[in-house]
């Protein structure tokens, strides 16, 4: 059945064949793939448009008897000949023998035996014959064994030629041909192709073959049945060698373990690149050609600036990692390379004497991960600058963290609420619900500074954030060693400044023409000028000796013009100095001697009294009163406050131990201007208003507070709130009715427009501690209260109503006097009349 | 500690880039195979340190046996017992460090 298919299918492809040949134009690409077994096809190969191979020969016209066989060869568009050469040459004495075979065969031969031709010829001669696809095919070859090869190949070959010529014709109709005529192809269905055929090994019984098929299976059973006593099977066995087996044994050499451990940080690996960087570039300097010595090796200041500046500890912490031992000297001045820009032969030498260990401990690769610091890099590494201003910023920052609610309030921004922080669920009163109150910020307070008395407040003048604070105590029998420390709002736990002295300090203010000038007074008497951009304990000027240039040559003797008392108050005052000069300041203290004493710090440390407080009788009203036998210790009233008039530089008020408040001028030293009383007991401030020119506040140690008018000797207003003293005074920078006072006990705030006769606020500490000293903040509304421990508490003024505009607050205050001066009844003696003053605040 | 190749890429995103032996016990063609392994390993998994790990866990178990551990990673700290001469810690790509020992 297979083979009539098969004879069938070789005749059909041959005309198909034809077909093809007669084709126009079909020589394009027209290839034929053989295939299958004993079945060939056509197979309309479909070139692409673009290639213009052209095969040439290869199919001669089917003269089969012929023996030319035109070798087929492929040209591209550039007339190459790109022929690819077969893999096998055909022998062509071979070839010919087996063609003139062909065509006699071909009827008479099985198509099996035709089916096998084709197949070793195509194995052997396929793939140089040009592009042709085929597919590959395996079939049992077991019927080949009858037949000889060389048939085969003849038949094979010749058919192959067939193909060949066919083509070459027609492929030569068109070689020259118009390429763009159009072509006409036509599609041919091919036959099937058969991949893969297993002749099947079971017949049926009932077919033509069965019996040829059982026939021959008994005749083989028959066979192996007769095998095992035949003479012609013999058997035989072989064994392979069994070698004797030999016991080896084996230990490998200890596996020694060790542990190692590091942390792996994102620093860690920064670091090490840059000293490996550090290194290379030292290399490259170093084997410049240079010799140690070298004066100027600009690569080595240039790799030591090249340093990042944030990350001086590098080479160190790298040399203290990569080695152990080092000289000592080598290492030092090698860190100092960093810190200074050095281009001297020495640094040179240091810096690759300190390159060199490096390289050294290097090679012998040491493994240490702990940094094997040793005490001198510690050392050094503490001492550096660069750690100082690390530690610096990440102080201030910690301090930010912790602070930041409140010097956010300080400011005056609204909080930003802290996620992380729970919300006490406390059922809190609105704020705006309790009135005008504080609000406690922070305390500057160190173990520094505890302990000690606040004396004196004084705000840095143009940097309204930093305060000085200068302690010390007011008794006579409890003196201990004075401290001005400067604070800043941003780190309220250590002061910037610490500056130690003998003496307790009680009075401080910072210079307006240079902020950095802090003059202090002391319990002794002492006046010294310090340099608070410097950190060391020294002041700039003081006149505890006289050594700034004065003539006279007594050293142990104390200076003209020192206090004989405490220096209560000290204030630098602008002042104007004649035509042609510019406003110079000078420093303005006042003490217990009675002297108000002017210093001038041009040359040395000079002083000139503008005033000696004389003491005045006393007059009770409608009394004199004779001091029989009561000595004077001195002519002079202790002087314990003084304020100049914000407008008019020349006068000043100065208050004293007489409680009497003395308006004076500069151009006078032995007249007053005017006297105040009222007091009845040591001034101890006096404040003039900042709104209102002529108005100023006095506080005393007989428990009261008065406001006074320049043009009268009375009091216009008096405040009592308490029984204790009250220490000192402030008016508020942005209200005009507004002053903060602090007694013994408490600190009091008041508003005069709401009320004359009860302070606003009050707040008792719970600390116990006594108020001494009380300063409005400048650009906050914020009051900084000293007390007796040491402390310098901030609290916030929430809830005052809010200060008039700039030019009512004259009014404002202007208002309340007259209303309170209404209310008084006129006095006789002493006074000017009522109206007149009214006149006078009428302007 | 030695520096190998001073490939420094202009990238201003990425310097040090370069692998960088921090600390190594081996030979040198065992440290440098190792190294080698390492940086193919974490170019090759450059976002994930797990797959890059297991790439050098595997050939080094291959090439040089028994029991080899990885660690791939940017901040970690470890303290560990491996063969003696059997360690190497590099750095790599700027921020990547990688810890390689053996220990069965």
């Amino acid at each position: 059945m297979s083979t009539s298919k098969q004879k069938r299918s070789y005749l059909s492809t041959n005309q198909s064949m034809a077909t093809s040949k007669r084709g126009p134009g079909a020589g394009k690409g027209n290839k034929l793939g053989t295939r299958g077994p004993g079945q060939m096809s056509t197979r309309s190969n479909l070139a692409s448009s673009s290639s213009k191979k052209s095969v040439i020969g290869g199919i001669a016209p089917s003269d089969k008897s012929s023996n030319i066989r035109v070798p087929v060869q492929v040209f591209d568009e550039a007339g190459n000949d790109v022929t690819p050469l077969p893999l096998l040459t055909l022998d062509p004495n071979q070839v010919r023998i087996q063609q003139s075979n062909v065509l006699g065969d071909s009827t008479v031969g099985t198509p099996t035996d035709l089916l096998s031709q084709i197949s070793t010829s195509f194995m052997t001669s396929a793939f140089g014959g040009g592009p042709f696809t085929r597919s590959v095919f395996t079939q049992s070859n077991d019927t080949m064994e009858s037949l000889q090869d060389e048939d085969h190949a003849v038949a094979d070959t010749s058919t192959w030629a067939q193909i060949r010529q066919k083509r070459a014709e027609v492929t030569e109709i068109v070689a020259e041909a118009d390429l763009d005529k159009i072509v006409d192809l036509t599609l041919v269905e091919t036959e099937t192709i058969w991949m893969l055929d297993i002749p099947t090994v079971c017949v049926a019984m009932d077919s033509e073959e069965s019996q040829s098929i059982r026939d021959n299976n008994d005749k083989y059973a028959l066979l192996c049945k007769s095998r095992a006593g035949n003479d012609l099977y013999a058997e035989r066995g072989m064994n392979t060698f069994n070698e004797a087996p030999k016991l080896k044994a084996i230990q490998t050499n200890k596996i020694g373990y060790t542990d190692t451990g590091v942390t792996c940080t994102n620093w860690d690996m920064y670091d090490t690149f840059k000293a490996v960087e550090k290194e290379a570039k030292d290399k490259e300097a170093k084997g410049e050609g240079g010799t140690i010595s070298r004066p100027n090796s600009p690569n080595e200041a240039e790799s030591s600036k090249d340093a990042d500046p944030l990350k001086p500890d590098v080479p160190e912490v790298a040399q203290a990692v990569s080695r152990s031992a080092s000289v000592k000297s080598g290492s030092r001045v090698g860190g100092s390379r960093l810190e200074k820009t050095l281009t001297e032969s020495r640094v040179t030498m240091s810096s690759s004497v300190g390159g060199s260990e490096l390289f050294a401990s290097k090679e012998t690769g040491v493994g240490s991960f702990q940094s094997d610091v040793t005490a001198v890099d510690e050392d050094k590494i503490m001492k550096s600058d660069s750690l100082k201003k690390d530690l610096f910023i990440m102080e201030r920052v910690i301090n930010l963290n912790t602070y930041q609610p409140k010097q956010a309030l300080y400011r005056g921004f609204d909080i930003v609420p802290d996620i992380d922080h729970e919300l006490t669920n406390v059922n809190q009163i609105a704020v705006s619900d309790m009135g005008p109150n504080l609000d406690r910020l922070w305390s500057y307070f160190c173990p520094l500074t505890k302990g000690r008395n606040v004396a004196c407040l004084a705000w840095n003048k143009s940097n309204p954030d930093l305060v000085a604070v200068g302690y010390g105590q007011f008794d006579f029998t409890n003196q201990k060693s004075g401290l001005i420390c400067c604070w800043s709002l941003k780190n309220p736990e250590y002061p910037e400044r610490v500056y130690t002295s003998k003496h307790g300090v009680t009075a401080l203010d910072f210079s307006v023409a240079n902020a950095n000038i802090l003059a202090a007074g002391f319990y002794d008497g002492g006046v010294a000028i310090y340099n608070v951009r410097k950190t060391d304990d020294e002041p700039i000027l003081d006149n505890q000796k006289d050594g700034m240039g004065s003539g006279s040559g007594d050293h142990e003797s104390e200076s003209h013009g020192k206090h004989l008392g405490p220096v209560w108050q000290i204030q630098w005052i602008e002042k104007e100095r004649g035509s042609g000069e510019e406003r110079a300041e000078v420093l303005i203290s006042i003490s217990t001697d009675g002297r108000v004493t002017q210093w001038s710090i041009r040359k040395g440390f000079e002083n000139y009294d503008i005033m000696r407080l004389k003491k005045l009788p006393t007059r009770m009203a409608g009394k004199a009163r004779e001091k029989k036998g009561e000595a004077f210790i001195s002519r002079h009233a202790g002087g314990l406050c003084f304020d100049f008039h914000p407008r008019d530089l020349i006068v000043y008020l100065a208050g004293t131990e007489e409680g009497f408040i003395h308006k004076c001028s500069c151009s006078y030293n032995e007249q007053y201007l005017e006297t105040y009383t009222g007091h009845t007991a040591p001034v101890y401030r006096i404040r003039w208003s900042p709104f209102m020119p002529d108005i100023f506040l006095s506080c005393s140690a007989d428990w009261s507070i008065r406001l006074w008018h320049q043009e009268r000797v009375t009091p216009i207003l008096t405040f009592h709130s308490s029984t204790k003293t009250v220490h000192d005074l402030c008016w508020s920078p942005r209200s005009s009715t507004v002053f903060a006072c602090v007694n013994e006990g408490a600190l009091e705030v008041w508003d005069l427009a709401q009320s004359t006769l009860d302070a606003v606020i009050t707040i008792t500490p719970t600390s116990g501690a006594k108020l001494t000293s009380v300063n409005f903040s400048k650009n906050a509304e914020c009051i900084l209260v000293g007390d007796n421990e040491g402390q310098v508490t901030v609290y916030e003024l929430r809830c005052m109503p809010a200060p008039a505009q700039a030019e009512f607050q004259a009014e404002a205050l202007n208002s309340v006097i007259k209303s309170s001066l209404a209310s008084q009844l006129p006095s006789v003696a002493g006074d000017k009349t009522m109206s007149a003053p009214m006149d006078e605040m009428d302007d | 500690m030695e520096a190998t190749e001073e490939k420094k890429e202009p990238d201003t995103k990425r310097v040090h880039t370069y692998p960088l032996i921090r600390h190594s016990d081996m030979n040198d063609e065992m440290k440098t195979e190792a190294m080698e392994l390492c940086v193919t390993a974490c170019e090759k998994f450059a976002n994930n340190n797990e797959n890059a790990a297991k790439m050098i866990k595997d050939t080094m178990d291959k090439k040089f046996g028994a029991s080899w551990h990885a660690v791939v990673g940017e901040g970690y700290g470890f303290e560990i017992t491996h063969e003696v001469k059997n360690l190497l810690y590099m750095f790599f790509g700027g921020n990547v460090a990688i810890c390689v020992w053996k220990c069965s």
